[in-house]
């Protein structure tokens, strides 16, 4: 059952009255019901109502059963005072706001106690995203309470101390949505069933467009797949994917019920996303909802989908370039047990597909302005951190790089331009940073694993023997100790203490052992045949160690429990790198069912290398040659 | 609005400086301690100043005292940090550790020079005179203190390497002779500072 509530006040009798706000509301209602989306007998269009009237009509709505859907709307004055945010009834007072008046507090109050699977709020007043400008204010718990179990999408028509326009017609931003709803605004919505969140971006921007002071506020997140707004009266394209019908999540379903148990981690994830990512946390807690016994599979994607689309959205961690790629690859990488599944295939190259798009932009932007200022990869914060960090940026860039090449083949869908640009932007890489290729933490073996199968899937060959080498030669230097994966700051700082025999060096400082890093470096002289002169007594007595799971669809748990980690101990057996390639190879002729893998399960795996330092993505090594295996193969 | 950067560790980062600055205060401390020892050390971590008792001649005076800043700078040329010059950590730390050290110990210095002259504790090595003989006369006018162990502190000379040159050759031409005027001063200090000691913990019996 959906419920659709419609409020706009005209008449005031201690306030000013208005003039558009009862027919914003008449005209939302009857966009958003379009063809009966809203239960009839439930909804309400409330035309200058008192408090009281407001009061006792949601609590009639509530009061009869849980609602799939509940759309709450308000045109007509609104202010905040103290914190928190008012809409002015028919009887309310501007002195007195906190007992004249609406607070949306109770709104969220009623939300906490009902629990309506989706729940969106238009709020199209003055100051009505007042709580909401910032986020976290907003979501804090004084004003949303404990929301647990239900998805939230807000859009508010401008932020605190701002006024909402309006023309003779109505509300501004009232006006642009029931356009966007139409049909006629200018957006190309491709489904059958509108989000707020869908539109949300698209009539803010317009909005702050036609009124410059007028700054609309919207967020959402949504935890049960597919949160409906209303039914989209013109569908452009057929959805690509049709097995994608479901418009929600049963709330009755197992996986809802795992929704409902985990939501209170959901919703503070999704207040970190912006302060505080964390992709491992994120990641580990979407493999935990998608784990619950007997979900369905459509249920999965949608929950997946849904949450893609939320946290994705909002994604601007502080100071990092690429903080949407990399919550995108947090929130898909957890389908890859079910990547076998059509749609997930489906689902996923979708959306990697439109990340990567974006990613191309933001990366076309940094190569001119690295190609400007030498100091384009340095951190603003952090003082003196980039001596550590700034080596394993660039690692990881490369690593990027080498990932969209790959994938962008997987998907079959390269351009020699693109290829052009990831190769130009490696070339300037090792004429800029030649210095910063360098081998400190065992975090770079993924990145640069990653780096050299992209180089020589595509014959960058002179790039990776030069870049290889760098890093044999810095490695030698340190004789093979790196700096552990996932040690904190603390711990890279006294990494480049004792590694510079500083006095100020803590007496005991934990290398990696065994070393991917120093692994990949040598296997990567064998790739790049630079070998030659290589002496392997640098490195007398260090292990090196790869791991290899069972079946790289479970590439995705936080700790993976099926497989073995392969060591090797050099000057002990191992003297040569043709040795540690034959003993590679020897592995690698008994997995051959890392070749049955569907490109989207080695595009995850990939993307994982990129979140997560501890995992090296050696289902690449069943993709040989100039990559025809993967030709071919769109889904 | 700064730049975004990829891959930015923006928390890692933090961590980092933070591991940095605190082992920069443990080497400062270190370097304190060397001339300053730790129970001597107050911490007064609110207001701008602090007041108190000085001892003088007639008993105790209440006297106070004002915060000051002290500041140091050391720079970095980014072009290290893209050369990935790892040494640039340790360089950073010992230089500015020094530096605050050595402006700590100007303004100590300093500051023993005011207190000295406004309480008239100045000896004039004339020209041409002895500089032991001025050394053992400044001496001999200093009040030491008794530690809480009951022992006395004696006072720590501190001079420059031309005065150390100086000092060390008309000790090695009169050793005998200065040895003992130092001892009696020694002597005399000692016991001067455990009889302002008992007087001083007899005020606990004054009715």
């Amino acid at each position: 059952m959906n419920v659709l509530f419609c409020i706009g006040c005209d008449q005031y009798e201690f306030i000013a009255p208005l003039k558009g706000a009862e027919c914003d509301a008449r005209e939302m209602f009857a966009a958003l019901n379009y063809q009966g989306y809203y239960d009839a007998t439930k909804s309400r269009l409330l035309l200058s109502p008192t408090a009281g009237e407001l009061t006792a009509a949601l609590a009639e709505c509530f009061r009869n059963g849980r609602a799939g859907i509940f759309t709450f709307f308000f045109a007509g004055h609104s202010g905040s005072k103290n914190g928190a945010f008012f809409m002015a009834l028919r009887d309310s007072e501007t002195d007195a706001l906190s007992t004249t008046a609406f607070p949306t507090s109770r709104l969220f109050e009623m939300i906490n106690e009902f629990q309506p699977g989706q729940v969106n709020i238009i709020l199209d007043g003055c100051e009505s995203g007042s709580s909401s400008s910032n986020i976290h204010t907003l979501l804090g718990s004084e004003h949303v309470g404990s929301i647990r179990a239900s998805s939230i999408s807000f859009l508010g028509a401008c932020a605190a101390g701002q006024y909402a326009g309006e023309s003779s017609e109505g509300g501004l931003l009232t006006r642009n949505i029931l356009r966007v709803l139409r049909g006629q605004g200018g957006l190309l919505l491709t489904k059958q069933c509108i989000e707020l969140t869908d539109i949300a971006a698209h009539v803010s921007e317009i909005v702050s467009k036609e009124s410059p002071s007028q700054r609309p506020t919207w967020w959402g997140l949504n935890l049960f797949g597919r949160g409906g707004l209303a039914l989209n009266p013109i569908v452009h394209i057929e959805s690509p994917l049709p097995s994608l019908s479901l418009t929600t999540i049963a709330t009755d379903s197992p996986l809802a019920y795992r929704l409902t148990e985990l939501s209170g981690e959901l919703w503070d994830e999704y207040r970190l996303v912006n302060r505080d990512f964390d992709a491992s946390r994120l990641n580990h807690l979407l493999c935990r909802i998608l784990s619950a016994p007997e979900a369905s599979s459509d249920d999965r994607l949608a929950v997946i989908l849904g949450l893609t689309k939320s946290f994705s959205s909002v994604a601007e961690a502080e100071g990092e370039m690429f903080a949407q790629l990399l919550c995108s690859a947090a929130c898909l990488t957890p389908l890859l047990p079910w990547i076998d599944d059509q749609a997930v295939r489906a689902a996923v190259r979708r959306h990697l597909e439109a990340e990567f798009n974006a990613t191309n932009d933001l990366l076309a932007k940094l190569s001119v302005e690295m190609r400007a200022e030498d100091g384009r990869l340095l951190s603003p914060n952090g003082f003196l951190s980039d001596i550590y960090y700034l080596p394993l940026r660039v690692t990881r860039l490369l690593g990027l790089l080498g990932a969209l090449a790959l994938i962008n083949r997987m998907f079959a869908i390269e351009s020699e331009a693109t290829l052009l640009f990831y190769k130009e932007m490696v070339t300037m890489i090792i004429t800029k940073h030649s210095k910063l290729l360098v081998a400190l933490d065992d975090e770079q073996a993924a990145p640069l694993y990653v780096f050299l199968k992209a180089a020589q899937q595509f014959g960058w060959m002179n790039e990776g023997r030069e870049i290889v080498q760098s890093f044999y030669v810095d490695a030698a230097n340190r004789s093979g100790q790196f700096n552990r994966v996932n040690s904190g700051g603390r711990e890279a700082f006294n990494y480049v203490l004792a590694t510079t025999d500083s006095k100020l060096a803590p007496s005991r400082v934990a290398m990696a052992n065994p070393s991917s890093l120093l692994a990949v470096i040598l296997l990567g002289g064998v790739w790049f045949e630079c070998d030659e002169d290589w002496d392997l007594r640098a490195f007398d007595r260090r292990h090196l160690g790869l791991f290899f799971p069972d079946d790289f669809r479970h590439f995705s748990e936080l700790s993976i429990s099926s497989g073995y980690t392969h060591t090797w101990h050099i000057g002990f057996g191992i003297w040569k790198t043709r040795e540690i390639m034959t003993a590679f190879r020897e592995i690698l002729s008994s997995r051959g069912r890392d070749a049955e893998l569907p490109p989207e399960a080695h595009a995850l795996c990939i993307l994982m290398a990129l979140l997560f330092p501890n995992r090296v993505p050696l289902n690449l090594e069943s993709v040989r040659g100039s990559g025809e295996t993967w030709q071919g193969s769109k889904a | 609005m700064m730049p975004k950067v990829p891959f930015a560790e923006t928390k890692r980062g933090s961590e980092f400086s933070q591991a940095l600055f605190t082992r920069l205060a443990e080497k400062v401390t270190a370097l304190r301690e060397e001339v300053i020892p730790p129970q001597n050390v107050s911490n007064l971590p609110h207001g701008h100043g602090w007041t108190f008792q000085q001892q003088r001649e007639g008993g105790f005076e209440l006297e106070s005292a004002e915060f000051g800043r002290q500041s140091t700078e050391v720079s970095v040329h980014h072009d290290r940090i893209l050369n990935n010059d790892l040494s640039v950590v340790d360089e950073f730390i010992a230089k500015l550790a020094h530096q605050m050290h050595d402006e700590m110990m100007e303004r100590l210095t300093q500051e023993l020079d005011e207190t000295c002259t406004r309480f008239n504790r100045i000896t004039n090595v004339p020209k041409g005179t002895s500089l032991a003989e001025g050394i053992l006369g400044g001496l001999s006018k200093i009040h030491a203190s008794v530690d809480e162990d009951g022992s006395v502190s004696m006072p720590s000379l501190m001079l420059s390497p031309e005065m150390f040159e100086r000092l060390r050759a008309e000790v090695s031409v009169n050793q005998g002779e200065l040895e003992r005027q130092a001892a009696e001063i020694r002597a005399k200090t000692e016991a001067d500072a455990r009889a302002r000691e008992t007087e001083r913990l007899a005020e606990y019996d004054t009715p």
